[in-house]
Formats: C-alpha cells, structure tokens, sequence
C-alpha cells in the first residue's frame, strides 16, 4: 500500500472515484451496446433481406436506412455527440452524465452494427438461402432459422467490434461529462498534470478491451464449424 | 407428372439480353428419371430452377400433378414446394448445424413430435447410407457424403419429385457413381420422379431413362435415352454420344487419312447394335456372304437402361455393289448403319470425268 502510494499518489487518493468511473464505462457500454444491438441486428437484416435479388428486395427500403446508415456513420462521434444535443435532451432530459452520453453512443453505433450483420450476413451462402427456400421456407422463417443461425458467428463478432468501438466512444463521451474512464482521465488526469491517473486508467481501458476481444473471439472460434 | 408449357425466361443486363429459356416445352411422366443435358449457359440450370418457382420465368407455366404453380400465392407455392425436393452442386447444406439438424430443419413447424421428427430423420439417414455420421457437421463430411445428406434432407417431407442441379459435378467419378445409384434407388423404392442436370452425359448414360438435349435456351432433341444414343440428329446430341462412346475423335482421325489403297473402293461407316442383335455375329456374316472385307476400327459396348448397346466402326473394302447390298442387310435386321466417309475408284473417277 504505501508502495502504491508512493508510486501513484494520486491514483489511490483517487481511488473512489476510480471505481465508480469503471463502473460508468460499463454501464454505459452495456446499456448502449444492448439497446445499439436491438436496433442494430434488425437493421442489419433489414438492409440484407431487401437488397437486390434477395429476400424481400426493395430498394427504396434498402436506400432509404443504407443513407440513413452512411449519414450517421460519416459524421466523426464529437460531432454527433454536439449535433444531437436536442435528441439527448429530448429523450433522456439531460445532455450530462450516464444518461446523457449513453443516447449518443446509441445514435454512434447502432448504424455500425447495422454495417457489421449486414456484411457478416452477406458472407453466408446464398445456395444455402436458396435450399431454404426450395424446401418452402417463408422469408421470416429463412431470417430466423438461417441468416441468424448461419450468421451468428458474424454476428458475435460484429458485437464484439462494436463494444471495442464503444468503449472508445464512451472515453470521448466523457470528454462532455458523460463521466465514465475516459473522464476521469481528463478530468482528474490530464487537467491536472496527474500522469498516473491517465496511465492507470489507460491500462484499464486496455485490459477491458482485450477482455471483450478475447472472448469474442473465443465465442466465434466455439461457434463455428 | 410435370409438364412445361413455353417457359420463356430472358435475362437482361445494360447492353445485353440473353435469352435463357426460349419457348421449352417438357412433359416428365411420374417415375422417369429425366436428364437434361447441354453445355454450360444453355439455360438448363435455369429450366430446372423454374420447376420448383425458385426462378420465375417471363412467360409460360409450371404444372406438376395438374396444379400450375405459376399461378400460386406465394403460401400456397411454399406448400407445393415442400413436396419437390432439390439438390445441388455445392451441396447447400447448413455449416452450423450437424447432420441430424440439417435433416431435421424441413421437419419443424409441421405440427411433428420430437420422437416423430427424431424417426424420421434416422430412417432418412438409413436410407441414404450415413446413418453413423449423425453428429458430424457438414465440414467433417467428405462431397459425396454431404451430397448423401442433402438428399435426405431433401426427402424429408416425401417429395414426389427430386430435382437435381449438377447434383454430381462437384464429386470424384467413385463419388458420382455411389451418388447415381442412390438417386436410382430412391427412384424405385420411393417411386419418385427424378430431374436431372448435368453437362456429362456419362450421368445420364448411367441412371436417366429419358433425356432432353439443351442448346441456346431451346430444347433441340428429346426422348428415351436409347433413341439418343443409337440415333442422334442435332449435332450437339452426336457430339455427346461421340464423347461418352469413346469415338470423338475419331472422325478427325479419319478425315487425316490413313494408309489405304486409293485404286479400291472403301467405304467407313458406323454400326450401331442395340439389344439382344448386339450379340450376333453379324461383321462374320457379312464378310462371308458377300465377299466383302471388314476392317474393324473402333468398337464399344455399353449398358443402357441395362440394355447392351454396341457401337463399331468399320472400314469395308472390296466391291462397292456388294457393300451397299451388305449395308442393306445390316438395316433389314435393325442395325443402324451411318456411312461416315466414302471413298474409292469409282467415285474418283466420277469425279475426274466431270
């Protein structure tokens, strides 16, 4: 302890509230994650299905979220982060705080999943679609029974991307007081010339990513075969 | 019964237009195995495609046991579907789910308890020779062993026809051969009507007892695959009997010239048997009882539809009277006899006259 001290006098006079900013990166992440995933998922299936020759083709449905999609995929997260402040505040009745970056990281990542299922749900064979459909599967059935069995692999690993992705986004969204690791980093580390608290809570970030990478990779090497 | 009425089917891309299905008819009786043949692009893939609706065509209908499906709602199209089973070249079995699964997943949502689903689905795997791979998945099967999986999966729901898309090309020859002997099996045990696709005319030789000839979206030639055989009249037909006989490329041989005697008559033609006459001694007669000399070039028997099928091709020299009333008595008793090349004193001198 006093080792600790003497090394990173900071952290540990910080150390509450440490905790409390990794228990916000999760929080935050998780609940983004989830509800980008609810929509995401679907999203992704939607701009697979209704693509030309497949499915349920249609391209006014397909252009129309494929443009939605790129509009919030092209704009960089600090801007959507300050472009949506209306939205925020709207849906969640702050701008600040968890609640206040968690719309954001919504709004940031749902479209990347889409992006992700969509290209891992391309990837399957479209003659197993096909088999499908001779052996007189209705579309949804083909959704639900093939894309999302066959794809699951995919789909594990776009997630996994995604939460990465997030956990980057959520060190930006903190930047707006969204708390969280990455404001901490800033707030109580750089502001303050603390090079210990920045470190620290890098090599955290760090070890959650490679956590969240690991097993996802874990999950898709288990599911596939 | 399947019957197709005009089906027209073009394809169009910016600048071009093909025409995969220009106006084909078919009419596939229940229990044949009918083989469709022809070249890659001559829209075979797309005719049987449009059997089970997987490909709409423009114009034209698809009616199997009086019901046009063209004409179906697309539920009502689903049902007729589960009753048309298809395989394919590539096998298009489900990477993630093991034998038993892929067996299995026509069979769910049809009101089935899992002991029904779980007999069913063994007895499938009996039938078509894996019953031991039950838990393997598809990527630790070998071709022929998925090709086996997918057609118990394609029978799942006791289809009355069996559509089969290059079900074979994709095998070794000792893999398509087990796989054709299934399909034949299935044939009679289940009484199943079965279509096939194929550009080697070795797999119809081996299980089709009919066969329609593709050329350029049209069918050029149809019927019992003896006919095809033993006389061939489109070109692309002749070319597909040359290959699988053996002779293709015997006509270039003989259009070289071999050594022969210019100052005498000979004649090179193609002697076709089919049938019990292909165990006569009919060459010996012939050469006997007219005088003639026969020199036999090439010959080749086989089995269609278990019946012997012989073909010779043989050079006659001597005189060209007494060859002609040969070549007559060859016909008289059935045998199909194609002069491919005449030549010889006589015609030359014709020739030289003129």
């Amino acid at each position: 302890m006093e080792l600790l001290k003497q090394i990173m006098p900071n952290v540990v006079n910080l150390f509450p509230d440490l905790i409390k900013a990794c228990k916000d990166t999760l929080l935050m992440v998780f609940i983004s994650g989830t509800i980008a995933s609810i929509i995401g998922i679907p999203l992704g299936v939607t701009l697979v299905v209704t693509r030309e020759g497949n499915l349920l083709e249609n391209r006014f449905i397909n252009s129309f979220l494929g443009k939605i999609v790129n509009t919030f995929r092209s704009l960089p997260f600090v801007i959507l982060l300050t472009a949506i402040i209306p939205i925020t505040r709207f849906i969640a009745g702050t701008t600040i705080g968890l609640k206040g970056a968690v719309i954001p990281l919504i709004f940031a990542s749902s479209p990347f999943v889409a992006r992700q299922v969509e290209s891992a749900l391309l990837d399957i064979d479209p003659g197993v679609i096909e088999a499908a459909e001779a052996m007189g599967s209705s579309p949804f059935e083909i959704i639900y029974r093939v894309l999302l069995v066959e794809g699951l692999p995919g789909i594990i690993y776009a997630l996994t991307i995604t939460i990465v992705s997030l956990i980057g986004f959520s060190a930006v969204a903190g930047t707006v007081g969204g708390g969280g690791l990455g404001d901490f980093a800033i707030r109580y580390g750089y502001q303050y010339y603390r090079t210990d608290v920045m470190i620290v809570a890098t090599i955290i970030l760090l070890l959650i990513v490679n956590m969240v990478q690991g097993l996802g990779e874990y999950l898709l090497k288990k599911l596939s075969h | 019964m399947i019957v197709l009425k005009n089906l027209t089917k073009t394809y169009q891309s910016k600048k071009l237009t093909v025409g995969a299905l220009k106006q084909v008819s078919l009419t596939i009786e229940k229990g044949d195995i009918f083989g469709i043949i022809g070249y890659s692009g001559a829209g075979k893939s797309t005719l049987i495609r449009c059997i089970n609706l997987l490909e709409r065509p423009d114009s034209g209908n698809v009616i199997i046991n009086g019901v046009d499906l063209t004409k179906l709602s697309p539920v009502e199209l689903r049902r007729q579907r589960e009753k048309i089973g298809m395989i394919f070249q590539h096998f298009n079995l489900m990477k993630r789910r093991n034998v038993f699964e892929n067996v299995a997943y026509p069979l769910k949502g049809k009101g089935l308890t899992k002991t029904e689903i779980n007999d069913r689905v063994l007895k499938l795997l009996e039938l078509v020779g894996i019953r031991d791979k039950v838990y393997s998945y598809p990527s630790q099967l070998s071709g022929g062993q998925k090709q086996r999986v997918a057609i118990a999966r394609a029978l799942a729901n006791d289809p009355e026809v069996l559509l089969c898309d290059e079900a074979t090309s994709a095998l070794d020859p000792q893999n398509t051969k087990s796989i054709l002997n299934l399909l034949k099996e299935i044939n009679q045990k289940l009484n199943l009507t079965v279509v096939i696709i194929t550009h080697q005319m070795e797999v119809i030789k081996e299980v089709c007892n009919k066969v329609a000839v593709m050329e350029e979206g049209v069918v050029v030639e149809e019927g019992s695959i003896i006919d095809i055989f033993s006389s061939p009249t489109t070109k692309i037909s002749k070319e597909f009997v040359a290959h699988t006989m053996g002779y293709e490329n015997f006509e270039k041989i003989l259009n070289q010239g071999f050594i022969r005697d210019p100052l005498k008559y000979e004649l090179t033609a193609r002697i076709t048997f089919v049938g019990q006459i292909a165990g006569q001694a009919f060459i010996s007669k012939i050469s006997i009882e007219y005088g003639i000399y026969a020199n036999i070039l090439f010959g080749s028997i086989e089995s269609l539809q278990g019946i012997p099928f012989g073909s010779l091709i043989v050079s006659f020299t001597g005189n060209s009277l007494k060859i002609k009333e040969a070549i007559g008595f060859l016909e008289e008793n059935n045998v199909r006899v194609e002069v491919l090349k005449e030549h010889g004193a006589t015609k030359t001198d014709n020739a030289q006259c003129s």
